[in-house]
């Protein structure tokens, strides 16, 4: 089973949201990074198929997705970034509608919607409304009508957002129970979200795909580019401005710790310092302000 | 399918915006049908003013009293007791001429009470309209006839309608030859002799059927969200991301949208047509409709005339629901799908025609202004389309049926074609 994005671009007037990306997804959990604005929305709808790209296509196990219709999205689940519910909907009801528009048969649908509510924790609220729940239940609800036809494909578009600590981390390891032998496209600017349970590291900049890995192999980009500074508060705030900076922490004697993600040493007696996902996000988008293209383009 | 249909069923249902409405058309509906029975009334043979069921008791006794065939021969003979009765003290020359109401005057001072109110039964208007050229007292058309007029009833009849024709709807239509031709077989087509009775309940039915417009509207309200309230609540993208979240599941939205608006209709229709009938008796349903007025071109009973009017209600219904669906699938706004439904309903009925014929023409084709029994049936409105001829009602049921059969599948269809941005 592969999802194959190929060359595909989506332009709204001027601006090209998507811009000729393609990728071969095998099954794994890919992690999609990128910047608020960097085109993930846009490209996880074209992946759905409920928006119709520019140009290219997206094809499952070399089909075009748009051909193949409810025969491709009878093997997808999508949970969308902002997702609405029906707020008189119980828990429950919700389950067994979209259980029915996956194609489950009535048993199957209830059977499958008591299952994944048990394994989401709202077996206990199944019958309340979802008017009454609260944004970590809701997505959790929310990942399991994405589940409930066993997808090969599952798309989870910034799942994560608004969503507190501990809610995030029980959001991982459900998406992690949920992905074995899938395709999951786990879309994030929450760079925590995909490092613990991605296999595969997509960063998207300005619709384009800047690298590919593994985390490792991502993370590896980045390496004799992260630099431990010891400075005055006064040096810290001169390291900050010019620089990429990933952490400050001030120690009690007064001086600063930071940690800096640059080419060269900020500073003469910069420590080299082990990369990870995160200082190479910022690395990356260091410049998002401003018009100049990172070097790292793969 | 059909769990899908229950599920969109439940979603109309829930939504508080459409409960309100739907909700407060029916009681509107209860409210003016039980004041249509409280603010009936009429004088009794004490000259005591009856009010609501005994007013009812009181018409239905009267019009029974005259109940029967409309042969020739009676009418000749109930024209000539009449006049009799009439013109007793009071020389027919004596309103000949006059305005009405000053005829009226002239009978009200020359006869008692009783006498008058015999004078002025309704049943003698209506059986003197056919020589009645407009806005004279019966009396004053009494006094028009000769000894052997009467005795061409159905000749009347026919001629009155050859006389609208030339009116042309008080000058703002030209009938064409097919129109009056096709106007003139539709009334040959009427059997004869005609009957007379009471049929209070189903005229109330068809007095009210106008009424139905609100439901047509609560009906655009409930509906608007349906397509419209998946895309600004963002549910659409989960939607069309599933198997059948294309065309099954716009079919769903469309049978189930439908399945609401012609069973939200039914049951406005059952409140007007309940009351009317359980007050007014449902008696006289075999009558023919020319109860209404002689010179009704249509070979209806009562009863069959009422339900095609609540037919085409129901056609309009399903026109409108459609149209909504269409709006909804293409708007995002769940208000400009309702205003624009509203403003088809409500605003075409306060256009003012100007005694333009062709506008009247079109004006007709709204619920408001098509739903009026005298419009339905006695206006003589006719449409022609090269050496096609159709009237209202046939016009009506074309026209709402092809809006449903092609706004129903477009939204179907713009629904599925949707694309999340």
């Amino acid at each position: 089973m592969e999802l194959t994005i190929d060359r595909l671009t989506k332009q709204f007037g001027p601006k090209i949201a998507v811009d000729r990306v393609s990728a071969r997804l095998a099954p794994g959990v890919h992690g999609l990074l990128g910047a608020n604005g960097a085109g993930k929305t846009t490209l996880m709808r074209m992946v759905c198929d409920v928006l119709r790209p520019t140009s290219g296509e997206v094809r499952f196990d070399g089909r075009d997705v748009r051909a193949l219709g409810g025969a491709y999205r009878v093997h997808l689940g999508y949970l969308p970034q902002d997702f609405g519910y029906y707020p008189d909907f119980t828990a429950l009801d919700f389950m067994r509608y979209l259980g029915a528009l996956k194609g489950l048969g009535r048993r199957v649908a209830r059977s499958r919607s008591l299952e994944l509510l048990e394994a989401v924790g709202l077996a206990d609220v199944a019958n309340a409304k979802v008017r009454t729940f609260s944004g970590g239940m809701k997505q959790r609800l929310g990942i399991a009508q994405a589940v409930i036809n066993d997808p090969a494909v599952l798309v989870l578009d910034e799942p994560t957002a608004g969503l507190d600590p501990k809610e995030r981390v029980r959001f991982r390891n459900l998406i992690a129970s949920f992905a074995q032998d899938k395709v999951v496209i786990l879309s994030t600017h929450i760079v925590s979200d995909v490092e613990c349970v991605a296999d595969d590291i997509l960063v998207m900049r300005d619709g384009a795909f800047l690298m590919q890995g593994t985390p490792a192999d991502v993370v590896a980009r980045a390496a004799g580019k992260v630099w431990e500074c010891h400075v005055d508060v006064q040096g810290a705030d001169k390291l900050a401005a010019g620089n990429c900076v990933s952490n400050v922490h001030y120690a009690a004697d007064g001086h600063a710790v930071v940690r800096v993600v640059a080419d060269e040493p900020p500073t003469a007696d910069a420590r080299p310092l082990e990369p990870t996902l995160e200082d190479v996000y910022l690395y990356v988008f260091r410049d998002e302000a401003r018009d100049d293209a990172p070097s790292w383009r793969m | 399918m059909f769990d899908l249909m229950g599920f969109e069923l439940k979603k109309l249902l829930s939504r508080r915006t459409s409960l309100v409405a739907c909700a407060g058309i029916l009681v509107l509906l209860c409210g003016i049908m039980a004041l249509n029975i409280v603010q009936q009334k009429t004088t009794s043979s004490a000259d005591e003013t009856l009010s609501g069921v005994a007013a009812i008791a009181q018409q239905k006794e009267r019009a029974c009293a005259h109940a029967g065939v409309l042969a020739d021969e009676r009418v000749q003979e109930e024209v000539a007791a009449y006049k009799e009765l009439a013109f007793s003290k009071v020389d027919p020359g004596e309103v000949e001429g006059l305005s009405d109401a000053a005829a009226y005057a002239v009978m009200r001072e020359a006869y008692d009470d009783e006498e008058f109110r015999a004078i002025y039964d309704p049943y003698y208007s209506y059986l003197l309209s056919p020589w009645n050229p407009g806005g004279l007292e019966p009396c004053q058309v009494a006094a028009t006839l000769d000894e052997g007029a009467a005795a061409g009833f159905y000749e009347a009849v026919a001629d009155k309608l050859q006389r609208a024709l030339d009116d042309g709807m008080g000058g703002t239509w030209e009938y064409s030859e097919a129109e009056r031709a096709f106007w003139t077989d539709r009334q040959k087509e009427v059997e004869e002799p005609l009957s007379y009775g009471y049929a209070g309940g189903w005229e109330d039915v068809l007095a009210c059927v106008g009424f139905l417009a609100f439901p047509m509207v609560a009906v655009c309200v409930a509906l608007s969200p349906v397509f419209a309230g998946e895309y600004q609540d963002r549910t659409d993208a989960v939607l069309l991301a599933s198997r059948h979240g294309r065309l099954r599941l716009a079919a769903a939205k469309v049978a189930a949208s439908l399945l609401f608006a012609a069973a939200y209709f039914a049951l406005s229709a059952g409140i007007v047509m309940g009351v009317a009938l359980a007050f007014f008796g449902a008696d006289g349903a075999d009558l023919p409709v020319q109860v209404l007025a002689l010179g009704i071109p249509y070979d209806l009973t009562m009863a069959e005339a009422a339900l095609a009017a609540v037919g085409l209600g129901l056609l309009m219904t399903l026109g409108f629901a459609s149209l909504a669906l269409l709006l909804s699938a293409k708007l995002r706004s769940q208000l400009a799908v309702f205003a624009i439904c509203a403003a088809l309903v409500f605003l075409t009925a306060m256009i003012p025609t100007g005694g333009n014929g062709a506008l009247l023409h079109v004006l007709y084709l709204f619920p408001i202004n098509a739903l009026v029994d005298q419009v339905l049936y006695n206006s003589l409105v006719s449409y022609q389309a090269g050496p096609f001829v159709i009237d209202l009602a046939g016009l009506l049921a074309a026209a709402y049926a092809a809006l449903t059969l092609l706004c129903a599948p477009l939204a179907a269809r713009a629904f599925s074609r949707h694309q999340v941005v």
